[in-house]
């Protein structure tokens, strides 16, 4: 149920992400929409979960890239895991812990897209990059965090009431 | 999944060492991995055109909304009238709007008439803002190949990157991976047309490797030009904004404003020709 669910989630937010939000792009940038999720995804079930959620969606988006499979398969991995981290720490309610991953994944994932894509090509003017990409994309994708981390607390345990009871494949013993 | 639990920094390593030899495998190209995406595109391909169309339904709902709202105000008393009447302006403009794109296309066939031409619809962009790349609905099954050239209203608008049965990735003239040969109408000296990723959102790109004594003028036509074997001669890219020096002072290089706005593109004709020799000893 939670493979299914969680797929489909990834699916849709892709498909979301290439066709709707370019609709609704703010000076010329749209939200990473799939970071905001890995994020609240590794938040909400743990570091391991959190991983193979941010593999899955970034491979998905390595698939139609045009670029060098595995890349954003890589971010995603790392994102996932390192946001699952605080996982037995905090209470799932507190939104604002989402929210300040979410702003320090989208930077590192923006700057290590910069590093490895355009650094070693002679692209220097990171001022530029900053104020016409990373901060836009940073604040656009930040601002979407809550309520998206709403939603994804929603349906996790819409499906964890489900999971109660079954066997749960995700469950730690 | 306790097994995983368990030993989660061996499966991290192991993540980490696949995404690095997916990323060594795709560049250097030792092992072919385009298919995957291919068999993934029979799933995300017609989702992406449903989400499209309904994006375009929703848009165009609001477009009448706000037409309504605006006479409303004007014409308390035509209310039902004036809703009617603009619902059905709503509509005389969406045929408009679509005859004319349709115009725009025909007449763009018969300035290139010796080429074979498939028209397309763009379906979705992708998602990463650091690039400037789009889908349209064309793929192998209609005959599109990478390397064909993509036009949009007025000239060149990128180059087919990648393909999939039902999709093709067109990497626009604005990307940073785009160059093309080209060469100044007036002058015919040759160049290099690049998208650059410091330029692009002021929608310009730059033409390099301009030879010193070219005399470029503001305004003079870049057109392309068939040295590079990817592109036939003579499809408009843009005009000459400004002309400077090298840094290292060999060269010069022009600002180009391309002659196709990415602002709206929707739909677009595919050349389904590949031109040169290169292309050949690739296939």
């Amino acid at each position: 149920m939670r493979v299914s669910v969680m797929g489909a989630l990834i699916l849709i937010n892709y498909v979301m992400q290439t066709s709707v939000l370019p609709h609704v792009a703010v000076f010329g940038v749209t939200p990473d929409t799939a970071l905001v999720f890995i994020v609240c995804y590794g938040v909400l079930r743990g570091d391991v979960e959190g991983a193979i959620f941010g593999f899955s969606a970034g491979f998905l988006q390595d698939l139609f890239s045009g670029g060098p499979l595995g890349m954003f398969a890589l971010y995603g991995l790392l994102i996932g895991y390192v946001s699952g981290k605080p996982f037995r720490d905090f209470f799932k309610d507190n939104y604002f812990l989402p929210f300040f991953i979410v702003l320090i994944a989208i930077l590192f994932q923006q700057f290590m897209i910069y590093i490895s894509s355009f650094l070693f090509l002679g692209h220097f003017n990171l001022a530029l990059y900053a104020r016409t990409i990373i901060l836009p994309t940073a604040i656009y994708t930040v601002s979407l965090s809550i309520p998206l981390y709403s939603l994804l607390h929603f349906i996790n345990g819409r499906v964890e009431r489900y999971e109660s009871g079954r066997r749960n494949l995700f469950e730690k013993k | 999944m306790n097994f995983i639990h368990k030993r989660k920094r061996l499966f991290l390593a192991l993540g980490i060492l696949f995404c690095f030899a997916a990323i060594i495998v795709t560049i250097t190209g030792v092992a072919p991995t385009s298919f995957i995406g291919r068999g993934v595109s029979y799933v995300v391909v017609p989702m992406q055109r449903g989400a499209s169309s309904a994006t375009g339904w929703v848009s165009g709902r609001f477009y009448i909304l706000a037409r309504s709202a605006e006479i409303l105000a004007e014409n308390q008393a035509l209310v039902e009238d004036n809703i009617r009447l603009s619902n059905e302006n709503a509509r005389m403009f969406a045929l408009y709007d679509e005859n004319i794109r349709l115009r725009t296309l025909v007449a763009m066939r018969e300035r290139y008439p010796l080429l074979p031409l498939l028209g397309a619809r763009m379906i979705g962009q992708n998602p990463n803002d650091w690039q400037s790349r789009f889908y349209i609905n064309v793929g192998e099954n209609d005959g599109v190949l990478p390397y064909m050239i993509v036009l949009g209203d007025g000239g060149v608008l990128g180059v087919i990157h990648e393909t999939g049965p039902n999709y093709a990735l067109v990497v626009s003239i604005m990307d940073n991976d785009f160059a093309a040969a080209a060469r100044n109408a007036r002058t015919e000296d040759l160049g290099t047309a690049r998208g650059d990723l410091d330029l692009r959102n002021d929608g310009l790109m730059r033409m390099r490797h301009i030879v010193y004594t070219a005399r470029f003028m503001p305004g003079d036509d870049i057109t392309t030009s068939d040295h590079g074997m990817v592109f036939p001669q003579g499809l408009r890219i843009g005009t000459v904004e400004s002309i400077h020096p090298s840094p290292e002072g060999l060269t010069q290089y022009a600002i180009i404003r391309p002659s196709v706005s990415l602002d709206r593109v929707d739909m677009v004709l595919v050349v389904t020709q590949l031109f040169g020799d290169a292309i050949d000893i690739e296939e």
